[in-house]
This record gives structure tokens, C-alpha cells and sequence, in this order.
């Protein structure tokens, strides 16, 4: 059983990476699915993506990324590949039409000239068939070793909300070595930001002082709508300012939404800052879960 | 009688000779707060604790008796703990007898708890609280007594309650105490670096890795880190060019200021009042008080200077 993954935003996706998307909302899949198609067709990809859907359909393609896909259609930089393709004739899911079809098209991709091809899919209508975990589950690994091998492809195997069991997540996910998810919201060399969608929130890395504020305020903004508690995955945070205890406390305090800012992972260090200046002085923000897998007292 | 905060405040400061002084005065202080269902409390040393306790015989049960050496560490955490443990009695009226342990404070610690007395008159003026802070008269150096006479209204000296004729506003109090130069320049050899962009990643390496060399423990560096990066951000908003961050040691402290060519003068009154909320005024300022073992604040023709002050042992 595979243990290790590299979890990669989908911007750093490369030829032979065979990558693993687990969305659990619409949101989430336009973020990054959005972004690998549109990544593809702004620059010299070729993009296959099997889907029911017809091109201005694609998630987030249009409303996220503002990208008519129709002209990319028409070249063929863009193909679409209907699920029926992939199915035999009493509609069932076959491993084999879908992996000879995409093998065509890597093959046809290079013979057009193109640097890259790009495939993605949302696969939990297959997986959701009679005995489609098996099938689903063999293809992926054939899948996987047509990508590893390729110096052109790169793929996204999608799947929904709740399309099988946890443990038969677990197993799909285990044919993939890479872990994409969305671009940063926010990056340069002291801080990183990163839109979370399971939990929702916001996850940092590095450092937040005053020269970052208003790319954190931007940031927090995009989750203002959250329904429910946003949480700050702040494991790879080093340092927080006074200020952006301020701007947290305003965000909590303004929020459309409802339920709590969470601070997840604080760092022993960090969490004394907040325990020295109050926990009370900032309504609305709780500790959430604990560093080092521990419970959250809130 | 009536209890309950939002009425003046009774500040009050007991200037005694000998323990039967002191205990005529403290008795009849705690037994009148204990009358009216105040919550009654006496922060002082242990042996003092427990004269006060014998004192009071079988009324003492309702009193909280507080070790002054755990409860008064830190003007500025003091006063913060006080603003809380006030908010949780409301709305019952709190009543406190305090007497600090002058005997292995510092002078500079003096100063900073003559501020912390005068603050308590502003921060506490409609909580309704009565405090009684006393002096031994014999154990305080002259130039104390002559500080708590002004910043206290009233007065017990030689048995007999008056109102202070020295009593001097906090605002005023703070400006003159700020007025007087530093201590210590720093040494002759010193770490320095210049600021030159909000960009305060840089500043924050540089006095991580000298704090560290001078020893100071994980969890005080990262209070200091947030300190720092506070008043360098302020110094950036409102200072004037050059401004750098200067380390050294000093005995058992580490200190590191922050200093500029401009005259910003951050409200230093403003810095010891506990804020309601992140988002309040000052919070900045105060949260640098809270994290800094001392901070010390002087603003003049020649330039801002912020300086921190931290214990090198934990």
C-alpha cells in the first residue's frame, strides 16, 4: 500500500504526474479543475476531458476563469470525450475503451506538436455503477502507469462527494502519487496562502506581519461567505503579528456567515502570544484543532 | 450601604510605622468591604498574609489571600488580570488591600509599578473598586513615597485619612517620568540593523539569531519577535528614516530597541490600559507591553526610541 504522497497545487502539475482530486463541493472543483484547464489551453496543452458536459459547461472554466472554451473546441486543443465512449454496450463503465481512448490521444496530441496534453475527468459516475469500484480501481492503476511513463501527460482523476465508501476512497486514491489542489491565493518568499475546502478555510505557511495584510485581508475575504466554522490551518505558520489578530477579529466580527474562526495547528509558541493578550479580546476566533493531533478545547 | 461597580473609584494609599499602624488601618479596611458583601482580597507577602489572616480571626473565611509575588510580577499583566477579575465579580464591588515587596525590586521595576499605581486611576475610575496599597514607611525610599502621594487621591499617613495635595493626572505623570533620559545608553559594542522596508521578515531573523546567542528561552523569543515586529511596523508607519533595531545583553536582561529619527511618541498611557478587543485602539502598543518583560519609551527632538526588556532566564 502506497503511503506517501506529493500534495502539489495544480499549477506545479507535470508530464507524468497522475494526480488524485477528491472534491467534496462545487467550489472546490472549479478552483482547481478551472485552473488546470485554463492553465492548459492559455499556454501550448492540449486538454482531454472526459464529461458528459458539453465546453462552457466545464467547471469554473467560464465563471472562474473567464475562458471561452468554444474556440479551443473548434482547433481541437480542447477535446472532449463523452462518457458513452467509455462504455460498452449495455452502458457500462470499460476500463479498456477509456484507456485505448486516451492512449489515442496522447498519441495524436504529439503527432499535432503539442508540449503537453492535459486529461482529467470526474469519474463517480463509474464508481457509482454495479462493480464499479473494481473497474474504476483496475483502470486507475493501468491509468497510472501509461502517465508515469509519459513525457507529454499529466492527469486529474476526479471524484465527488460521496461516491463510494470511505475504505474504497481510500483504495483509489492509493493508485496516485500526487495530491493536487488549488494554486495560492496569495504566494511570495515569506508567506503562502491557500484556499482549504475540506474543512473550509484558509490554510497558511511561513510568515503574516504587516507588509502581507492586505493580501490576507483579500484572502479572508473569499471565505467570508462560509456558512458554517472557517478554519486556519496554520501548521506551517512561524509567525502572526498583533495586526493580524486585529484583522482576524474584525473578519470574525463582520462575517456574513455563521459559526466560529478556528485556529487549527497553532504553534505552542504562537498560542502563548494569543494566551498573553487574550483569548477574550478576540470574539469570534477560537483554537481549534490542537498541534500535534491533540483535542481542541472551544 | 450600596455595592456594586460603575460607582468612583476609592484609590487610596496607607503610609504606616509598624505593624500595629498597618493592622489599624487594614482591619477595619477589609472588615467594612467584608459588611457590605464586597469581594474582599489582600495581595501581599506570605508572612504579611497570614498576620492579616490572624487578625481577622474566624471573618477571614470569605478573603482571598494572594501571594504579591505571583499576583504582581508585571505592571502592565497586573492591571490586565485586576480588568478581568473585575469584569468576572461584576456586578459585585471588589475591595482590595495590596502591599508590594520592595525588597529585591529594582528601581527601574519602581518606576514602572508608580505607573502602574497611577494608571489604576484611570482604568479602574467607575469600577466602584476600594484598594488600599501600603507603604511601610521605613522600608520605602523617599523619593517612592513622594511618587505615591501623587499618584494616589487619598492618603492614610500617621493614622489619618486626607486627600492628597500632590495627587498628579496619569497623562501628566507619564509624560514628565518619560521626559527623563534612559538608564543606560547602549554599550560601546552593540548588534544593530538597519530598517529599510515593511518587509519586517528580515529584522525578525536578525534578532532571532542574536537573541538566541545571548541565550533567551524559545518561548520569550517568540514574545519578543511579535514585540519587535510591532514597533517596527510602527516605526515604519510614523518614524523617519534611519531606523534600525539594536540588541545587547544587560545583566540578566536582553535588550533590544527600536529607534528612529522621528518624533512619534506612541501614547504611553495608552499602552498599560487593558483594550476591550483586538480591534480596539492601542492593542498594538499594549499587547508590546504585555509580551516585554519592560518596555521603556522615549521620544525626543532627536529621534523615538522603544525599548524592550527581557529576562534571559526563564
Amino acid at each position: 500500500m502506497q503511503t506517501w504522497f506529493a500534495r502539489r497545487p495544480v499549477r506545479d502539475l507535470r508530464p507524468g504526474d497522475h494526480a488524485w482530486l477528491a472534491f467534496r463541493s462545487r467550489e472546490e472543483q472549479e478552483h482547481v479543475i478551472g485552473a488546470f484547464v485554463h492553465e492548459g489551453l492559455a499556454g501550448t496543452d492540449r486538454v482531454v476531458y472526459i464529461t458528459g458536459a458539453c465546453p462552457r459547461e466545464l467547471p469554473g472554466l467560464l465563471t472562474r476563469y473567464r475562458t471561452d472554451p468554444d474556440p479551443f473546441a473548434a482547433t481541437g486543443q480542447l477535446k472532449i470525450i463523452s462518457p458513452r465512449e467509455a462504455c460498452d454496450a449495455d452502458g457500462r463503465f470499460d476500463p479498456d475503451r477509456l484507456l485505448d481512448a486516451v492512449a489515442a490521444e496522447i498519441g495524436e496530441s504529439f503527432a499535432a506538436g503539442y508540449r503537453g496534453v492535459r486529461i482529467t475527468g470526474d469519474m463517480t459516475w463509474a464508481v457509482r455503477q454495479p462493480g464499479g469500484h473494481q473497474r474504476v480501481l483496475g483502470c486507475e492503476r493501468r491509468m497510472d502507469a501509461t502517465i508515469a511513463a509519459s513525457t507529454l501527460a499529466m492527469a486529474i482523476c476526479q471524484f465527488g462527494p460521496h461516491c463510494c465508501s470511505p475504505r474504497q476512497l481510500d483504495a483509489l486514491e492509493d493508485t496516485h502519487a500526487v495530491i493536487v489542489e488549488a494554486n495560492p491565493e496569495f504566494e511570495d518568499s515569506v508567506l503562502r496562502i491557500t484556499r482549504t475546502f475540506t474543512p473550509p478555510g484558509l490554510r497558511l505557511e511561513g510568515e503574516l506581519d504587516a507588509a502581507r495584510h492586505a493580501a490576507f485581508a483579500e484572502a479572508l475575504a473569499s471565505v467570508a461567505d462560509v456558512d458554517r466554522d472557517v478554519h486556519l490551518d496554520l501548521t506551517g505558520l512561524r509567525f502572526l503579528d498583533l495586526g493580524a489578530l486585529h484583522l482576524l477579529t474584525a473578519f470574525a466580527s463582520r462575517r456574513r456567515g455563521g459559526g466560529r474562526l478556528l485556529l487549527d495547528n497553532l504553534a505552542p509558541d504562537l498560542a502563548a502570544v494569543i494566551d498573553t493578550v487574550g483569548w477574550h479580546r478576540m470574539p469570534g476566533l477560537a483554537q481549534g484543532m490542537a498541534a500535534h493531533g491533540q483535542g481542541a478545547p472551544s | 450601604m450600596t455595592a456594586g461597580q460603575g460607582t468612583s473609584l476609592i484609590h487610596r494609599a496607607l503610609v504606616y510605622s509598624g505593624e500595629r499602624e498597618f493592622l489599624a488601618a487594614a482591619v477595619p479596611f477589609l472588615r467594612a468591604g467584608l459588611t457590605a458583601d464586597d469581594v474582599v482580597l489582600v495581595a501581599a507577602s506570605p508572612p504579611r498574609l497570614d498576620r492579616v489572616r490572624r487578625a481577622l480571626g474566624a471573618a477571614a473565611e470569605p478573603v482571598l489571600f494572594l501571594d504579591v509575588a505571583e499576583w504582581y510580577r508585571h505592571p502592565v499583566r497586573t492591571i490586565a488580570a485586576y480588568d478581568q477579575f473585575l469584569r468576572a465579580q461584576a456586578p459585585r464591588r471588589v475591595r482590595a488591600l495590596a502591599e508590594l515587596d520592595w525588597a529585591d525590586r529594582r528601581r527601574r521595576e519602581a518606576r514602572e509599578w508608580a505607573r502602574y499605581e497611577a494608571v489604576v486611576n484611570e482604568v479602574f475610575g467607575t469600577s466602584g473598586a476600594r484598594a488600599l496599597c501600603a507603604y511601610d514607611r521605613h522600608a520605602t525610599a523617599p523619593g517612592m513615597l513622594a511618587e505615591v502621594r501623587r499618584t494616589h487621591r487619598e492618603l492614610v499617613e500617621d493614622g489619618r485619612p486626607r486627600s492628597s495635595a500632590d495627587y498628579t493626572d496619569p497623562g501628566r505623570l507619564f509624560a514628565e517620568f518619560d521626559r527623563e533620559p534612559l538608564p543606560l545608553p547602549p554599550p560601546p559594542v552593540f548588534d544593530s540593523l538597519p530598517i529599510e522596508s515593511d518587509d519586517l521578515h528580515e529584522v525578525r531573523a536578525f534578532v532571532a539569531a542574536r537573541a538566541a546567542r545571548h541565550g533567551l528561552p524559545g518561548r520569550a523569543l517568540s514574545a519578543l519577535l511579535v514585540a519587535v515586529t510591532e514597533l517596527a511596523a510602527n516605526a515604519v508607519k510614523h518614524g523617519t528614516p534611519p531606523m534600525a533595531v539594536r540588541l545587547w545583553a544587560d545583566g540578566p536582561d536582553l535588550v533590544c530597541e527600536v529607534a528612529d529619527c522621528g518624533l512619534w511618541r506612541p501614547d504611553a498611557l495608552l499602552g498599560f490600559v487593558p483594550p476591550a478587543a483586538a480591534t480596539s485602539g492601542g492593542f498594538g502598543l499594549w499587547g508590546v507591553r504585555m509580551l516585554a518583560d519592560a518596555v521603556q519609551v522615549r521620544a525626543g527632538w532627536d529621534g523615538t526610541v522603544v525599548r524592550l526588556r527581557m529576562r534571559l532566564t526563564g
